[in-house]
């Protein structure tokens, strides 16, 4: 293998990585190859792997907040991935859908209801101002229970996202805990 | 090579070597390599980690046409070394109590 090969082998395999990263890289063992030879770097796989693990390891720490999504879907392929059988791998598969099914679930119930309330926060603005403008009393009331509504459904709805978003990071966490043990073990 | 040099002992050597004079690439690798027997894909990811972690910094100069990238120590990267030197001899001092020269026993 000459250097041209073997730098256009390791950018090949270089690919997963940012742009910068991998930029960095290949200048370093083009700059190299300038005085050394190819067989003192010895495989460009070895080469290759050298530099994902190190920046493998380092964005693993870092993306601890970001991408709660993001791992969620990470979790689900590499429970496809793992050499476990296959039975066994589709059942956990199953649960996992079976609880994102469920929030999902749970969520949309809440936010109809949140929607619901705030529905009729306005139908009862719309009922005090055109039919009970005679009795004004009666309308200020009606008004008062209209914005009650309206201000307790848009909270229902503000604390049903967050506590989605809050749900799914805790599903990601505990995930990402349990591969982390898993690949240990 | 008998015993295992770890990543931490791995670092302390580029940081010496770099202590001493800034170097590129290939001259840090051969200078690294004359003392510690490490394959040549080991080396790029600690000097790329040191980098990150603000131990290194680095310039480049033109040479004949090409360019070379010369790694150099920050001053976090020098208080580093102090570090590992300081970790070394107390290190080197307590395996020498059982396997150096003098121990008679």
């Amino acid at each position: 293998m000459d250097r041209t090969e073997f730098l256009a082998a390791l950018e090949k395999r270089l690919k997963p990585l940012p742009k910068e990263e991998r930029t960095e890289a290949l200048n370093y063992y083009s700059e190299y190859l300038e005085e050394g030879s190819v067989e003192d770097l010895g495989s460009v796989d070895e080469v290759a792997r050298q530099i994902l693990d190190q920046c493998a390891v380092k964005s693993l720490d870092s993306d601890k907040k970001s991408g709660s999504l993001k791992t969620l879907w990470i979790v689900i392929l590499s429970v496809f991935a793992a050499p476990i059988a296959l039975p066994v791998a589709v059942a956990l598969g199953a649960v996992l859908l079976a609880v994102l099914i469920t929030v999902f679930s749970v969520v949309l119930a809440v936010v109809i209801s949140g929607l619901a309330v705030v529905v009729y926060g306005f139908a009862l603005i719309y009922l005090a101002v055109t039919v009970l403008h005679v009795a004004p009393v009666n309308m200020l009331m009606t008004l008062g229970y209209a914005f009650i509504s309206l201000g307790g459904g848009a909270l229902i709805l503000i604390g049903t996202f967050f506590a989605a978003k809050f749900t799914i990071r805790l599903i990601a966490m505990l995930l990402r805990k349990l591969m982390k043990r898993g690949g240990k073990a | 090579m008998v015993f295992q040099l770890g990543a931490p002992l791995l670092d302390a050597c580029v940081l010496a070597v770099l202590a001493k004079n800034d170097a590129y690439g290939y001259v840090l690798s051969q200078e690294v390599k004359r003392v510690v027997d490490i394959s040549e894909s080991t080396l790029y990811p600690v000097l790329r980690r040191l980098q990150k972690d603000d131990c290194l910094t680095t310039y480049d100069q033109a040479v004949s046409g090409r360019n070379r990238r010369y790694y150099s120590l920050t001053e976090k990267g020098k208080g580093l070394y102090k570090d590992y030197q300081r970790e070394w001899e107390s290190f080197k001092a307590s395996i020498d109590l059982l396997l150096g020269g003098n121990a008679n026993g």
